[in-house]
């Protein structure tokens, strides 16, 4: 679905990325993982064309560098980490923004688009709250709407940028679970910036870690979550532990254990 | 179950259009009945239906009586109709595209820099009406630029940096406008009264000038509505949703420019409109700019004949300039609108 052939970006013209590869199949979730400043977000924008790159970018075998936005748009669709909310939107109109790639540019939408839009608010157990201002939903619903909206857009590649860090965590689980559960409904494949490891190992297939920009490790979890990989990168002292279910478990420990 | 098919909540609903449009009939009717002449409602009436098609009924008013109401009050409040559907139909395109409720012809310096073009090619001795308009329409355009880009280098977006900007540059403009004036001092009456805004010496002339900018902005924003509402979640969302922003906004700040320009160029500088009318018809609608602008065009007319009306109605038989009424009602409007963004 995705492909990331040697990519490099700069920011603001320092190098953030370098010579980055990473593969996303159809119905995959891969998770980029790394410390602040590894590139992560970047790498995000890089694959919505927010940013020029060099190296070659490919989804669903169409180069992103030669299409034009809206067919960009009809391809990935993006989960921003802080979406700006218009005041005043209602949750079936914030939705319906999704739609914008399939509206002709000087027309309005059409009934298939609304049907869409329905089915979405309905999949996401949204429908009671369609004339609501998003202002005037909880957290979890408000960032249900946010997923709904590129559901809506109907692309390929779902692009999550840290999707729950302003959420709780029973919200965290609800909003992962809820991708999940679509990704394997829809086929569609997932890229994700993710800050909490072990969520990050729990929901995605393959984990890349990122550190200074370049790819330090990648595989599943059990390959990428060792304490030795994350002491060099995250500069952090861990214990990985794992729980009942098979699943990685990655606990900071204290360096000056007290007593 | 079967999915209930909805409709965006944003959709234009007919209930205000037919108070907007009913507002815009009142306002019309009232102004072309009153006037310093008195003349009798019943034969106005009368008068006006007899133009229809196949309609010939004898209104009883003289001849000069009917050259009173086709010559001077029927244009002008045409003309009031247009140029204020334009100033609030720039307002709310101005206040999506820059996502800045405070955005306005008038305080963006649109209208200033409009004002500076008009006054050179006055001073200029030109007096073709269409080249005033090309002026005003280039003035506009180097005013909302200077704007948008000082805005931007005093520290990001912020909607009060925007506003100050426009005021900086609002006042320059004046400035050289007020020095241009000066330096030709046989054109100064004639500069002077059209600063003030009015649209006291109108004539169908200056309707038929002002017409095709109307229709083609008025076409350009109404077209927009849905992608106003898209540029409100800000460039990079809108960018990854497929729409290209930078081009739409120029699109439409474009349109907006020539509308305001139009404006300016036949009845001078009428501030707030622009403010007053779509933060009004926001209130009673809504946020979606799919019933912001159309609401916006037909309320503005409304609202700046009602304005002309008392422009001219107040003193009698004198008039006060139109601009001293809007900017009457809409100041106060104005720190509301500031206040309550403040709260918020």
């Amino acid at each position: 679905m995705l492909s990331c052939h040697q990519v490099s970006a700069r920011y603001n013209g320092t190098p953030v990325l370098d010579t980055v590869d990473i593969e996303v199949d159809p119905g995959e979730w891969v998770a980029v993982i790394g410390p602040n400043g590894a590139g992560k977000t970047t790498m995000l924008r890089v694959v919505s064309g927010a940013l020029t790159f060099s190296g070659e970018v490919t989804i669903g075998g169409s180069s992103i560098a030669a299409l034009p936005p809206r067919d960009l748009a009809g391809l990935v669709a993006v989960v921003p980490q802080a979406p700006v909310i218009p005041a005043g939107i209602t949750v079936f109109d914030y939705v319906l923004l999704g739609r914008t790639p399939h509206i002709g540019y000087w027309s309005m939408e059409g009934r298939s688009d609304l049907r869409e839009v329905g089915a979405v608010l309905e999949r996401l157990e949204l429908s009671h709250l369609a004339d609501r201002p998003m202002d005037r939903v909880s957290g979890g619903e408000r960032q249900r709407a946010v997923l709904g909206r590129a559901l809506a857009q109907d692309a390929g590649l779902l692009l999550l940028d840290e999707p729950t860090s302003a959420l709780d965590l029973g919200h965290q689980q609800q909003v992962l679970e809820l991708v999940d559960s679509l990704r394997r409904d829809r086929g569609h494949a997932v890229l994700s910036a993710v800050h909490d490891l072990t969520l990050a190992a729990q929901f995605a297939d393959r984990l890349v870690l990122l550190a200074d920009g370049k790819v330090r490790a990648t595989g599943t979890a059990e390959e990428v979550l060792k304490p030795d990989i994350l002491a060099r990168y995250y500069g952090a002292d861990v214990t990985v532990v794992v729980d009942a279910d098979g699943n990685q478990v990655v606990a900071p420990r204290r360096r000056n254990p007290v007593g | 179950m079967q999915a209930v098919e909805r409709r965006p909540s944003g959709r234009l609903r007919l209930r205000p259009l037919t108070l907007a449009v009913g507002a815009l009939l009142l306002a019309a009717t009232a102004a072309v009945a009153l006037g310093p002449v008195s003349l009798p409602f019943s034969d106005v009436m009368r008068e006006l239906l007899s133009r229809l098609p196949g309609i010939s009924i004898e209104s009883g008013l003289s001849e000069r009586e009917a050259a009173i109401l086709w010559e001077l009050r029927v244009p002008r409040v045409a003309l009031a109709g247009l140029v204020g559907a334009l100033l609030s139909g720039a307002g709310a395109a101005y206040q999506g595209s820059f996502r800045n409720p405070l955005a306005d012809p008038y305080l963006l310096g649109v209208a200033a820099g409009a004002g500076l073009g008009a006054t050179l090619v006055i001073s200029g001795g030109i007096t073709n009406p269409a080249a005033l308009t090309a002026a005003a329409f280039v003035g506009g355009v180097v005013a909302v630029v200077i704007t948008y880009a000082a805005g931007r280098i005093g520290g990001g977006s912020s909607a009060v940096t925007l506003i100050l900007a426009g005021v900086a540059v609002a006042s320059f403009f004046t400035a050289v406008q007020t020095f241009v004036q000066q330096l030709s001092s046989d054109t100064v009456r004639e500069v002077f009264s059209w600063i003030l805004g009015r649209l006291t010496t109108v004539g169908w002339a200056e309707v038929w000038l002002v017409t095709p900018f109307a229709v083609v902005t008025a076409a350009v924003l109404l077209m927009h509505r849905r992608h106003l509402d898209v540029l409100a979640v800000g460039d990079a969302e809108a960018s990854s949703l497929g729409m290209a922003a930078g081009r739409v906004r120029l699109i439409i700040v474009l349109a907006a420019t020539l509308g305001t320009a139009a404006a300016v160029s036949v009845s001078g500088l009428i501030g707030f409109v622009g403010i007053v009318v779509p933060h009004t018809v926001r209130l009673m609608t809504g946020t979606s700019y799919r019933t912001i602008i159309p609401m916006s065009l037909v309320a503005g007319g409304a609202f700046l004949i009602g304005a002309d009306l008392l422009a001219r109605t107040v003193i009698a038989p004198s008039e006060l300039p139109i601009g001293v009424i809007t900017a009457f009602v809409g100041a106060p409007f104005f720190a509301v609108i500031l206040r309550a963004r403040r709260a918020g």
